[in-house]
């Protein structure tokens, strides 16, 4: 199969300190990509540039064979949407407002919105179980519920491919799990940082190890996340193990 | 099923109006018979239904009827205009900074506008004919400050309290533009300008007449109409710059399309009535608790909201100190600033502005 996303040489410096170098990252279509790598790797600054937060020059990054930079803003939102911490808003918007914010890439600026979008919208908050919070205020929800109406949001758009820019770091241990496998059923194609390697080894089909601005390990994650991976980037001694049924998983024994 | 929310939010719209229309026909009334020189009420409607309806010229009525026609009638029609405008100014703006404070007044454009109409008044003087002339200065300087404070205040890459940072850059700015503006009116030669430019920095409405009411009052009628048709883009402005980029939103672009059009209705406005203040926060933040963020609700209820409150006020600086004037700008202030104090107690309790 033929990549769907596909970030080719991406280079990237702020005032003359190299974030990113020459990296290079694709994903099929349906498939689940994981990021790994410490702190300071530029994990998020790879993908701030594929969901164009960040500014893409021309041949950097294509979906489905295109070229991103030629596309506005708007269809861009149609192809990738994400999902961030965003837990404080300055406006004390209603849980349904903010999931029908997801359909405004499929709007022109003065088209309102009509029974679809709404029909879209609550199959959406369906999907998360938020459903019955619809005419609650999103300040008032937990860190949890709010990171689902955020996924909600994300539904709502319609769009192919989902990055998960690091969206369920401070939430317990449940709603880690829970939205990963949310977002897995959906068999979209998604990319998205990971820091708790047990997630990565469940939900992803293939692994990318940045380290310093540079990929410096590929492959399915069983493979690449190895023992000497982890004394060697992530400076910790770590074993790999199984659960009874037979998945990866790996346990750190101490930072070196 | 469930009713989409735009169902509901057009039957508030429409009875608001209805609401609005009534009441603003009240106040219109009322502030045209109250004031600093006394006229029976009963004989005050008299004198309105037979002007209005009955087509009499009130300088044939006599001084009561041209009092009223003249010179309170426009007036309070200004205060709908001024208010309504400047608190959709002040909710354009708070969406693309994110920020509950930003105001016209608090961010500066008012002042801008006030020193670039006193530096108006210095370079032509009594030759200014055109109307037009005033309003184009007042918008150069609220332009000026709101391209000053925004890129100073949301500029650059600090980590820390940006809210604060775009309040405090708004006030330095407008304290180095209101000193201007003082400086500039000391220049002025005479007398007369000395004292209509130094209205300009207070902020009254008693320049109104009919003749000059059709700028203001279409402008915050537009603006209020085209940002209300636009709602959508300011929600999503409004939940930030990167979640807008995300939701597929040209920010620079929408950006740039509110600094112009919040100056040029700011400009409009202050170079009809002068620098009044705290209306552009008040009214947005009242709103928003009453009916819900939502832009599509915001816009025309703070107009609505905001005309009415201006033109209450109007009213009382006029009964108060009866036969004084209170400039009415003070008397915003008197409402604001406590307001402003509310708003940081309850931070402090809750944590939200």
């Amino acid at each position: 199969m033929e990549e769907y996303v596909k970030v080719s040489n991406l280079s990237y410096a702020i005032s003359s300190k190299e974030i990113l170098n020459n990296v290079s990252i694709q994903a099929k279509k349906g498939q689940f990509v994981g990021i790994v790598g410490p702190n300071g790797s530029g994990k998020t600054t790879l993908l701030r540039h594929i969901y164009r937060v960040l500014p893409v020059e021309e041949n950097q990054i294509y979906i489905d064979g295109r070229d991103i930079s030629g596309l506005s803003l708007r269809d861009s939102a149609k192809l990738v949407t994400v999902m961030r911490q965003e837990m404080d808003f300055a406006f004390d918007y209603k849980v349904l407002e903010i999931v029908m914010l997801g359909r405004s890439p499929h709007k022109k600026v003065y088209q309102s919105k009509n029974q679809e979008d709404f029909k879209i919208v609550l199959d959406a908050l369906n999907y998360v179980g938020m459903a019955d919070y619809k005419d609650e205020f999103f300040s008032n929800l937990s860190g949890g519920e709010k990171q689902r109406v955020l996924m909600a949001r994300s539904l709502a758009q319609r769009a192919e491919i989902f990055i998960l820019d690091e969206p369920t770091n401070h939430l317990d241990v449940y709603y880690q799990w829970h939205l990963m496998s949310l977002i897995k059923d959906l068999k979209k194609t998604v990319i998205s940082v990971f820091h708790d390697f047990n997630l990565t080894l469940e939900f992803c089909d293939y692994v990318y190890v940045l380290n310093e601005g540079s990929v410096v390990a590929q492959g399915e994650p069983e493979k690449v996340l190895s023992v000497g991976m982890f004394e060697e980037i992530f400076r910790v001694s770590a074993e790999n193990s199984k659960t009874t049924a037979g998945h990866s998983r790996v346990m750190i024994n101490q930072a070196l | 099923m469930n009713r989409p929310q735009s169902t509901s939010s057009s039957k508030i719209l429409i009875w608001s109006l209805i609401v609005y229309v009534l009441l603003a026909i009240v106040v219109v009334i009322a502030g045209s018979i109250l004031g600093g020189v006394k006229i029976d009420f009963a004989r005050g409607v008299q004198l309105l239904v037979d002007t209005i309806f009955r087509g009499a010229d009130p300088m044939a009525q006599g001084n009561d009827a041209v009092i009223m026609i003249n010179m309170r009638m426009p007036r309070m029609i200004l205060a709908l205009a001024v208010g309504g405008g400047l608190a959709v100014a002040g909710c354009a703006m708070q969406a693309i900074t994110q920020n509950v404070l930003a105001d016209p007044y608090i961010l500066g454009l008012s002042s801008g506008a006030s020193a670039m109409v006193a530096f108006c008044f210095l370079i032509f003087g009594s030759l200014l004919t055109n109307p037009l002339v005033v309003p184009l200065f007042a918008f150069l300087g609220a332009m000026l400050a709101m391209v000053l404070v925004y890129s100073l205040g949301m500029g650059g890459n600090v980590s820390g309290n940006s809210t604060n940072r775009l309040i405090l850059t708004g006030m330095a700015v407008a304290l180095i533009l209101n000193a201007l503006g003082q400086f500039i009116i000391t220049l002025l030669p005479n007398a007369l300008e000395k004292n209509s430019a130094a209205m300009w920095m207070w902020g009254s409405l008693s320049s109104a007449r009919w003749s000059n009411l059709a700028l203001p009052v279409l402008s915050s009628i537009i603006v209020t109409l085209l940002y209300t048709v636009i709602s959508d883009r300011f929600n999503l402005i409004s939940l930030g710059e990167s979640t807008a980029v995300t939701l597929g939103m040209n920010t620079s672009l929408m950006r740039g399309f509110v600094m112009v059009t919040v100056s040029i209705l700011t400009g409009v406005l202050i170079s009809s009535s002068g620098a009044i203040g705290f209306v552009g926060y008040i009214i947005p933040h009242t709103v928003r608790m009453l009916f819900g963020a939502d832009h599509k609700k915001l816009f025309p209820l703070a107009f609505f909201v905001g005309g009415l409150f201006l033109a209450c006020i109007e009213v009382l600086s006029r009964v108060l100190l009866a036969p004084k004037e209170v400039p009415i700008g003070i008397f915003c202030a008197f409402f604001g600033g406590p307001f402003f104090v509310y708003l940081i107690f309850r931070q402090n309790k809750t944590g939200r502005l």
